[in-house]
């Protein structure tokens, strides 16, 4: 597939003139943004939602106030289960889009880190847990960790 | 007016170690596509060069080399496409 020397320089003195259009090798689309304060906001949000939940109390059992009661509660869980569910997607990127070979040779219980991570994730979904959502902030803090480390040159 | 090739220079890593940053490409723009080839193609407002994997006649799967820094695509449609990579230089 490589041109000739020769042709190869002719080709090289008309790029100096007329110069080639760039195109991208790049992951998918370049963006070379990755974070994991995402993850960390969607897990605290998570711990004051379920605070909150546990601090919820019905000042009737039925009527309108009951109802703001339910109310309350459904709104604190839907959002809940939103920022599970974003956390989980925050850990999938990385996982997907940012860690490469060389930092699963570095970590090598990358994989399993980030899979407990986002079935920690299902976990804080499924439960009203202070536990469950502390146990989530210690292991994406730890990814967090390792995604600091793998920032700093070798 | 339309030329059948163009050139183009790479940048990013997705194509290692077949296509480097700085790698010089032409393209034939009238190319039929094959398994296989090497492609330059639109999207998302970008123009990107990745291998095809797998074609169909409606779209194409196309992979970068490096499988460690790329990410697939399956939705690639014909009429997005610039042309098979024919030569390096």
């Amino acid at each position: 597939m490589k041109t000739s020397k020769s042709f190869s320089q002719l080709l090289r003195f008309i790029d100096k003139v007329s110069p080639p259009e760039q195109v991208l090798a790049h992951c998918d689309i370049p963006c070379g943004v990755y974070e994991t304060d995402s993850a960390m906001w969607a897990v605290e949000t998570c711990e004051k939602l379920v605070k909150k939940l546990h601090e919820l109390q019905p000042h009737a059992q039925s009527g309108p106030e009951y109802l703001e009661y339910l109310n309350s509660v459904s709104r604190a869980v839907a959002v809940k289960e939103e920022y599970a569910e974003i956390c989980k997607r925050q850990l999938w990127i990385l996982w997907t889009d940012y860690f490469k070979t060389e930092h699963l040779i570095k970590w090598p219980d990358l994989h399993e880190k980030i899979w407990k991570a986002t079935k920690q994730c299902s976990m804080v979904k499924r439960t009203v847990s202070v536990d469950a959502c502390a146990q989530l902030r210690l292991m994406v803090a730890e990814i967090a960790d390792i995604f600091a480390a793998s920032k700093q040159p070798a | 007016m339309n030329f059948p090739f163009k050139r183009f220079v790479v940048s990013g890593e997705s194509m290692n170690p077949t296509l480097k940053t700085g790698g010089r490409l032409i393209v034939y723009r009238w190319g039929k596509i094959s398994a296989g080839d090497l492609i330059v193609f639109n999207q998302y407002g970008n123009t990107l060069v990745k291998r095809v994997v797998s074609k169909n006649n409606e779209k194409l799967e196309v992979r970068g080399d490096n499988h460690s820094d790329s990410v697939d695509y399956d939705d690639v449609t014909h009429d997005l496409v610039v042309g098979k990579v024919v030569a390096t230089y």
